[in-house]
């Protein structure tokens, strides 16, 4: 017995990365797209198409080509959402402290000892040392001689403290990566569902107009 | 004031602000257990 602790197997080599989920999220939105695709397809498709040569007056031809056009609003109103999430987000620092993730930012405070050890209680805590180190570099060009060498220890310090931090960071921005790509998806959904019932509806007046 | 900015205190020690007060600018405890994940909402395995 050496006396030294388990190893907790920690680190980033032991955790799967948030950044897995992006591909199941874009794999679903291609899901998606290809379903709304193929009930487009069906839209344009022979059936519809036989029927609407049915129709013998102008005011059925109208309510079965509005019908119709409502249905395939529906399809493109659905690929044209879905098709955000396979859009690559821009994930930067800044992009954590922004309203989009807002609530995985809730969600990290909320339990801060989690992901950000002992350095932070928050997002901006964590960040704080390039802004620092940044702030140091640019007030030493002008600073007057007794004040610099302070100056370049606490840029000094700065550096460490980046080091320090940078692994919680490097998590931090792959999980906001993945957040950004997954509340895409979410709202992709919701919008699909609307689409949906949009080419429901528009199909319930091309049939009602082809069929009465 | 704007949060981060730096200045040397009346000792000569660097002092940033946090949003609230001037706080001395010292060096981070090494922390070997680094980041945990996060739980995504929605996601009640933990």
């Amino acid at each position: 017995m050496t006396g030294e602790p388990p190893s907790s197997g920690g680190g980033l080599d032991a955790l799967p990365s948030p950044l897995d989920s992006v591909a199941d999220s874009r794999a679903a939105a291609r899901w998606i797209i290809s379903s709304a695709g193929a009930v487009g397809a069906l839209l344009l498709g022979g059936g519809p198409l036989i029927a609407a040569g049915k129709v013998t007056d102008w005011a059925h031809a109208t309510w079965a080509g509005g019908g119709l056009l409502v249905a395939l609003l529906g399809v493109a109103w659905a690929i044209w959402r879905t098709s955000e999430v396979l859009v690559p987000p821009m994930t930067t620092p800044a992009s954590l402290t922004g309203p989009e993730l807002r609530g995985l930012r809730e969600r990290l405070e909320a339990e801060p000892w989690y992901h950000f050890g002992g350095y932070a209680d928050d997002v901006e805590g964590l960040l704080r040392h390039r802004r620092i180190a940044a702030v140091i570099t640019g007030r030493l060009r002008t600073a007057p001689p007794q004040e610099r060498a302070a100056l370049r220890e606490g840029l000094a310090t700065a550096r460490r403290n980046i080091v320090r931090t940078d692994p919680y960071l490097r998590w931090l921005l792959a999980s906001a990566h993945a957040w950004q790509v997954r509340e895409t998806l979410r709202r992709a959904r919701r919008q699909t569902f609307l689409a949906a019932a949009l080419v429901v509806v528009g199909a319930v007046v091309f049939i009602a107009a082809t069929t009465g | 004031m704007q949060v981060n900015a730096v200045r040397i205190n009346d000792s000569g020690e660097l002092e940033f602000f946090d949003g609230q007060r001037w706080v001395p600018y010292t060096d981070l405890p090494d922390d070997e257990t680094g980041p945990l994940g996060v739980v995504f909402r929605g996601d009640d395995s933990r």
